[in-house]
């Protein structure tokens, strides 16, 4: 059974970036969920089983840090590891969400390759689930 | 502030960006040849740590050609002219993000802000202050792609020490 996967990120071309990447990567994904901003990532969140959230931070309505925040104090949601994909180069900021549970910080542009090994490192197998983490 | 922002600090920035980001190749253009008919501008604010904007501009067949690129179909595809101005926008957010790195570091507090994206005529879009830093390149396709920041304010923890912007 494959990974279900969410992308947040309020460019489309971002986010098609990162499913073509996911393909690319030979990540088992069995359902990927797209949302443009971090209120639309809560929804499906709260509706949908997601192994796996790739987020950005700069987005209108409800940017990245406060979607991690809002995750960071849910107790059904916690547990989800989240992957901030984004332009900012701050360490400063890495290491604040990092502190709210943030699992890999992943600076665009990037590679397949970069993408499947932080996915590998968090879960375990390319296709390891929420209770491989 | 680890850089001066010059023009070769930018040029190597954007040339890499658009390379590894869009697979598009790019070189500098001494004398570029005029925008013709409308370009595609996309602006991308910055507060921290100084004050100041990027702005990427290109013609629109150009912004379609990187879409198509970076979402892996053909530039004929409708999706890639319907996301052309989504891919400039994100350009100039990744071109942006690595810029503000070189010249502050990855330990600087950097703040960028979302990107606009507007069309209209080059004549009206290039409105340059002598303290700019600007560059125009050329892709292998042949299309002028001009890149500009404008730094409004230094903050003093941002100045490059012994230097006056």
């Amino acid at each position: 059974m494959g990974l279900t996967v969410l992308i947040v990120d309020d460019s489309a071309v971002t986010r098609a970036v990162v499913r073509k990447s996911i393909g690319m990567a030979g990540l088992q994904v069995s359902k990927v969920y797209e949302a443009a901003n971090g209120i639309e990532a809560l929804k499906i969140l709260n509706e949908a089983w997601i192994d796996l959230v790739f987020a950005d931070l700069q987005m209108p309505e409800m940017n990245g840090v406060e979607l991690v925040a809002r995750m960071a104090a849910d107790s059904m949601l916690v547990s989800i590891p989240v992957v901030v994909v984004s332009a900012d180069p701050s360490e400063e900021r890495a290491a604040e969400l990092a502190k709210l549970g943030v699992r890999a910080f992943i600076r665009k542009p990037f590679r397949p390759e970069s993408l499947k090994q932080i996915v590998t490192d968090i879960l375990g197998t390319p296709s390891g689930g929420r209770n491989a983490s | 502030m680890r850089a001066e922002l010059t023009p070769q600090l930018l040029q190597r920035v954007v040339v890499r960006v658009l390379e590894e980001a869009a697979f598009v190749l790019a070189e500098p253009a001494p004398r570029p040849p005029p925008f013709e008919g409308d370009v595609v501008t996309a602006t991308l604010p910055f507060s921290r740590p100084c004050v100041g904007f990027l702005r990427l501009t290109a013609p629109p067949e150009c912004c379609t050609a990187m879409a198509a690129n970076m979402l892996g179909v053909d530039p004929d595809d409708p999706e890639a002219a319907a996301q052309g101005f989504d891919a400039l926008g994100e350009l100039a957010n990744i071109q942006c993000g690595a810029i503000l790195a070189e010249i502050f570091g990855r330990d600087a507090d950097i703040l960028m802000k979302l990107p606009e994206v507007t069309v209209g005529p080059a004549d009206i879009q290039d409105s340059v202050q002598p303290t700019d830093t600007r560059i125009a390149l050329l892709t292998d396709d042949d299309w002028r792609v001009d890149v500009m920041v404008r730094v409004a304010h230094w903050t003093t923890s941002s100045r490059l020490p012994g230097r006056m912007p």
